[in-house]
């Protein structure tokens, strides 16, 4: 499949405000589906490594992602052009959504809609750690790991900063001598 | 909130940012602690419709941030806590990219990626589990959580936004 770099920031910025505007939930699946099948800047084996290499780096994991492609085709101004390209016209649609809840959330009907919005929403996040697990190598490890992780943060209710601190280097060597 | 008082929180914000790998929907229950917990910018109920809001919005996830900010301070409080979580990682990830491939197949990132990846699911579990907390627990909100985790893990095409509509209409309608 022939690769081709994007024209111009122009193009990464528009590009990557349309993944912007497109995602509900998530941009994820609108990063692919323009950048690779639309656009075919990357292939799919460089989407995959490239996300990868996003979801090490903490923060974010789509906009690390989108820092490092900008990046790749037109350097500093590359990056700037496809963050910028991703958030502007989010932020503004969130901003209004966000006056408007400071304005009008008390009011019984608003409060009615949130209160049917707010189980959903807890629900997609429920179902994305469970779809997670899904790609995790079955092993006792493993369990142990995500249990340790749940029992310290809701159970418990230690900070995260704590947590990491205790979990993340036994998981680490755990997984260097599985190997 | 004075400017220094964000300037403080955009700063703890910056800080959970970089102890989220693999997403910051895993640093919820952190940024409930802080914002609710313990400096009571917003109540619990605040905290669960405005994370709710942020998924009926278009964009990636962590815009939530924008809106706890522009809760708790305004405008600056927006984008005090929105350049908290983005850019200390953007500042690492575009300069991971130097290095990036002179270690991407290096045993030592490889166990890295695998012994985070359990903690990251515990995490965002977690998450999940605060913001149904965070709602009047009764029967509806039950069923309409328990029927959210089912549809999307049989029906993982269908748009997210077509359940939050539909959990709109429910709470609006029932």
């Amino acid at each position: 499949m022939p690769v081709a770099a994007p024209a111009s920031c122009r193009a990464l910025f528009w590009s990557f405000a349309w993944i912007g505007l497109s995602g509900f939930g998530g941009v994820l699946p609108w990063v692919r589906r323009v950048l690779v099948e639309q656009n075919k800047w990357m292939t799919p084996a460089e989407f995959t490594e490239l996300l990868s290499m996003g979801q090490l780096i903490p923060g974010p994991s789509v906009s690390n992602f989108t820092v490092m492609l900008g990046r790749r085709y037109f350097g500093l101004k590359g990056a700037i052009a496809a963050v910028m390209g991703l958030y502007f016209f989010p932020l503004f649609i969130i901003l209004i959504l966000g006056y408007l809840y400071q304005s009008y959330g008390q009011l019984a009907p608003v409060q009615r809609i949130l209160d049917g919005v707010k189980p959903v929403s807890a629900g997609l996040v429920i179902a994305t750690s469970l779809k997670l697990v899904g790609s995790l190598p079955r092993s006792l490890h493993t369990a142990l790991f995500v249990l340790c992780t749940f029992i310290a943060i809701t159970l418990l209710q230690l900070p995260l900063a704590l947590t990491m601190l205790m979990l993340a280097p036994l998981a680490i060597a755990a997984a260097w001598r599985q190997r | 909130m004075s400017l220094s008082e964000i300037l403080d929180m955009s700063l703890h914000m910056a800080l959970l940012s970089l102890m989220a790998v693999g997403g910051v929907t895993a640093v919820l229950p952190d940024i409930h602690r802080y914002v609710v917990e313990a400096q009571g910018w917003m109540n619990s109920e605040q905290f669960a419709a405005l994370f709710a809001l942020s998924q009926a919005a278009p964009g990636p996830n962590a815009l939530f941030i924008t809106l706890f900010g522009l809760q708790m301070a305004g405008l600056p409080g927006a984008f005090g806590a929105t350049l908290g979580m983005f850019a200390p990682s953007s500042l690492l990830a575009y300069h991971a990219v130097g290095w990036a491939d002179l270690f991407a197949h290096t045993r030592w990132l490889n166990a890295f990626r695998r012994g985070m990846a359990p903690i990251t699911v515990g995490l965002v579990l977690s998450s999940g589990l605060l913001l149904a907390q965070a709602v009047d627990i009764n029967l509806s909100s039950i069923v309409l959580t328990a029927v959210t985790v089912a549809v999307v893990l049989l029906r993982s095409r269908w748009n997210p936004l077509w359940l939050i509509i539909a959990g709109a209409l429910f709470g609006l309608l029932a």
